[in-house]
């Protein structure tokens, strides 16, 4: 399977099938990022496509040196950030009406248990000084500082931990190559 | 760095009111873009609606597929230069108007003017001009700043106030023009001299712009960017060297720009709603 940098060199040489790969893949991760930010279903479709047209529109600029999944993602957070400075001004109940629309789906307790679970077993499984300085950081909430002063270590290592752990952490999570042996009560944290 | 990076994980968890300043971060912050694509409880909460409401994948890329097909003509092709040359050019285009005076129309006192003021304009309007326009076409795959956006077009609209306002460069003999019209007059001309002159390089920055829409900095950057261009013109064309005709006549270049583009909005927003009201 190409990686995501040879896709989109081949999108910039002019292979628009590898857009199309390009585009299945990084959709439904941005839908998924970008609704926590609770856009209605016509404004997250219409950020997922400008996000794509801001990648086409910057396609010259993309070096091979370069991950494109940060690449992606900072074009995606900048365009939400200008949607919802936009809405601000001009607010829309479709906002309001997407708040309603989580309130009347309460979350399910299986749906619950098996994402913590999860979440749990891939902690396990990173590195010890990665799985410290999530476990600190997403666990029990400590700013970069204070893990820092917790570990032994300066604020910027700390963040190059939490970096490389989340990072892990989600590839874990999204290939669903996450070990069954793990006890879930250890994942939780003290 | 810390408080926005508290402030995303907070917003993750928690699903706090929605935060610009979070997004902001998010855009520059590669540990919390790692962090927010984690699954959490809170995506439980809004589960049910994200499998209800599932965005058509196959469906938004053809759309999006007919809209890439439209990229195409001279608009299409500027926009996807790579960013140095996009930068180049509109630094260019900015300074093309006082490259057309300095070659077509210079000013007939410019052997009185003393050298270093015209060098300390010239450095300034070159500095700020490169800088905004730095900051106005800079890609969305890099962190944008508002602050960063608020001082460049704080600078670029503020320049021209202060050159204007400072006292004459140097003792000049009133010229005929000052002698045979009135101020209001002289000040109008100049103001739609640079104004003209100044128009096609707010055109070709929002032409060259990669964003369909955007917010009030970027056109008042645009603008400014517009009226620094009509100033360099002017200090190399008008003789006038009176702090009431530079503020009215030179420094307004901006000002009048900004309300072109407001009227343009207003207009366009009228004829959309009305067409849109029509059918």
């Amino acid at each position: 399977m190409k990686s995501d940098e040879e896709l989109m060199l081949a999108y910039c040489g002019g292979d628009t099938v590898a857009f199309g790969e390009l585009f299945s893949r990084y959709a439904p991760i941005l839908e998924r990022v970008l609704r926590r930010f609770g856009p209605s279903k016509d404004q997250l479709a219409d950020l997922v496509q400008q996000t794509f047209l801001q990648l086409h529109r910057a396609r010259n600029d993309f070096r091979p040196d370069c991950e494109l999944r940060p690449w992606l993602m900072t074009i995606a957070f900048n365009l939400a950030r200008e949607q919802l400075r936009r809405a601000r001004r001009r607010p829309e109940a479709e906002l309001d009406a997407t708040a309603e629309q989580k309130l009347a789906h309460p979350p399910k307790e299986q749906q619950r248990f098996e994402m913590r679970r999860d979440l749990s077993r891939a902690l396990e499984q990173l590195p010890n000084d990665q799985q410290e300085v999530v476990r600190l950081h997403f666990v029990e909430e400590l700013s970069f500082e204070e893990i820092g002063e917790k570990v032994g270590a300066s604020a910027g290592a700390v963040r190059v931990r939490a970096h490389r752990g989340y990072s892990a952490l989600r590839k874990m999570l999204s290939s669903g190559n996450i070990s069954n042996d793990i006890d879930i009560d250890k994942g939780r944290g003290p | 760095m810390n408080w926005t990076c508290d402030e995303t994980r907070r917003h993750l968890l928690r699903q706090d009111d929605l935060s610009e300043a979070a997004l902001e971060h998010l855009a520059q912050c590669a540990v919390c873009q790692e962090m927010m694509d984690l699954p959490t409880a809170i995506e439980l909460e809004s589960g049910s609606k994200a499998n209800a409401d599932a965005i058509d994948v196959a469906s938004l890329m053809s759309q999006t597929q007919l809209q890439l097909s439209r990229e195409r003509g001279l608009l299409a092709w500027l926009r996807s230069r790579q960013t140095p040359l996009r930068l180049a050019l509109a630094v260019g285009v900015a300074l093309l108007p006082a490259a057309a005076q300095l070659a077509f129309s210079l000013r007939y006192d410019l052997g009185d003017y003393p050298l270093p003021r015209l060098l300390l304009a010239v450095v300034m309007y070159f500095a700020v001009v490169v800088f905004a326009t730095r900051t106005l076409l800079s890609p969305l795959y890099r962190p944008k700043s508002s602050r960063a956006l608020r001082l460049a077009a704080a600078l670029a609209f503020g320049l021209p106030f202060i050159l204007a306002a400072l006292a004459p460069a140097y003792a000049q003999r009133a010229s005929h023009i000052e002698i045979q019209h009135s101020f209001v007059y002289q000040a109008g001309v100049c103001l739609r001299y640079g104004t003209w002159l100044s128009l096609p390089v707010v055109l070709l920055f929002v032409a060259m712009d990669r964003q369909l829409a955007r917010g009030r900095f970027f056109l008042t950057l645009a603008a400014s960017i517009g009226g620094i261009a009509g100033n360099f013109a002017l200090l190399l064309h008008c003789p006038n060297e009176q702090p009431a005709h530079q503020l009215l006549g030179h420094a307004t270049v901006g000002l009048v720009l900004l309300i072109c583009i407001g009227a343009a909005i207003v207009f366009a927003r009228f004829w959309s709603r009305n067409t849109s009201a029509r059918s």
